[in-house]
């Protein structure tokens, strides 16, 4: 009996391995499902982020409450007051609006210089001024900011739905119609939406666009054919 | 004897194993992951995002605020987050300094596609996904005159951690996304009362 018991304590060893094994899966997978941390986790990948373009985008990134509405590039492109293939020029004029109680806010405007309009629509000029908020950080000027910001302006082409600035003082400006209006490819994503915190293909509404496409000039021409 | 033992120990093991991982499920809200600071490291440094304030101790400044959102604060942050762990105090000072730790402004900033947002001034603690900001300023777009409660509600939700919802009960949900509530959600206020 004994040789055989030893002979078991190998297999014994065994099946309790395999079981806890089980266990911990289960508990892994389990775990998983108990505290979802987002697909799109806006902080993931905010390290490797700052030798990259990454860095120019998330100074754009606000966390606020948008105007309009997400919609469908189709919608987009009915909607927006201008479609364009574009690629950034460089940094133009600072707008300063300074309010009570110490407060300032800042528009840089970087000047698009326009590849080719979009959609159907027609009539914008070759360059178009499209304005940006930033935030200075404690201590940082705006100039300070404008360096920088000129220093690193991606130079690839984009598709940007913009919507001309209604504003007092703003005839003429342009902004992108929201957070998913700039199309652009990243480091984050061949096509994506680097204005918004959440990577654009966990949106369903862009999935079946984005089946169809795999670079910014083949989205360009799906765009252009949505009119 | 030894075998039955130990069949009858994983067993037990593996019947706590569920039963506290369906409890943690049937805890767990609709959207788990809407809690956490997201404040990115763009040129302009930390300025951009959702932050957790420094403790529970939540002071409010209504700098200069209009009639209407210096009421919306009043209403929001007594009947939404004042009922939570957080313990609110509104202060309405002339300007912002670092004795509060939300700031709300409201102005015309013009057309920018924003009814309101938020951003850390600094300084900062911690790390993701809880680095506390000491000086928060959020800012409403009169542009637009978003609704006052909701977008309190809001952006007030952004300087203490949580971060934008697909939860339609909850104020945190985008306009943009369809989101028209005044109010935190039950999941909302579930996070800042395991928080603060």
């Amino acid at each position: 009996m004994r040789p055989t018991e030893k002979a078991n304590e190998p297999r014994r060893a065994r099946g309790a391995a395999t079981v806890a094994a089980l266990l911990l899966g289960v508990s892994i997978s389990l775990s998983a499902c108990a505290e979802p941390r987002s697909e799109s986790d806006p902080t993931a990948g905010s390290a490797e982020a700052q030798n990259s373009d990454e860095r120019f985008w998330q100074t754009f990134r606000i966390s606020g409450d948008e105007v309009e509405p997400y919609v469908s590039l189709d919608s987009m492109a009915q909607t927006a007051d201008a479609t364009v293939l574009a690629r950034f020029g460089k940094v133009g004029k600072v707008r300063t609006i300074t309010a009570e109680g110490n407060d300032t806010v800042h528009y840089v405007s970087v000047e698009l210089t326009v590849t080719r309009e979009l959609a159907g629509k027609g009539g914008l000029p070759s360059v178009v001024p499209l304005e940006f908020m930033v935030i200075p950080g404690r201590g940082q000027s705006i100039d300070e900011v404008t360096g920088k910001l000129s220093a690193s302006l991606p130079k690839d082409d984009m598709i940007l739905f913009l919507r001309a600035k209604k504003g007092t003082g703003e005839t003429g400006l342009y902004r992108v119609v929201n957070s998913r209006g700039l199309w652009a490819s990243t480091s984050r994503d061949t096509l994506d939406t680097p204005l918004a915190e959440e990577p654009v293909k966990d949106e369903a509404q862009y999935k079946s666009d984005l089946a169809k496409v795999s670079t910014i000039p083949e989205l360009a021409n799906l765009v252009d054919n949505l009119r | 004897m030894y075998r039955s033992n130990l069949i009858r120990a994983l067993a037990a093991t593996f019947a706590a194993t569920l039963v506290a991982a369906a409890g943690s499920i049937s805890a767990s809200p609709a959207s788990a992951s809407n809690f956490g600071s997201t404040g990115t490291t763009g040129i302009t440094g930390t300025t951009n995002g959702v932050w957790l304030t420094t403790n529970a101790s939540f002071v409010v400044g209504r700098i200069s605020l209009t009639s209407a959102y210096s009421n919306a604060v009043t209403t929001v942050m007594n009947g939404q987050y004042d009922p939570t762990d957080l313990t609110v105090s509104i202060a309405s000072p002339t300007f912002c300094d670092s004795s509060i730790d939300t700031c709300i402004y409201d102005s015309d900033y013009g057309d920018n596609g924003l009814n309101g947002w938020n951003a850390c001034d600094g300084p900062t603690s911690g790390s993701h996904p809880n680095m506390r900001c000491t000086t928060q300023w959020v800012r409403i777009n009169q542009q637009y005159n978003p609704p006052a409660n909701r977008i309190v509600c809001h952006e007030v939700a952004h300087s203490v951690g949580l971060r934008h919802t697909s939860e339609q009960a909850s104020c945190v949900k985008r306009t943009a996304d369809g989101g028209n509530s005044s109010t935190l959600s039950a999941h909302d206020q579930g996070h800042l009362n395991a928080t603060y």
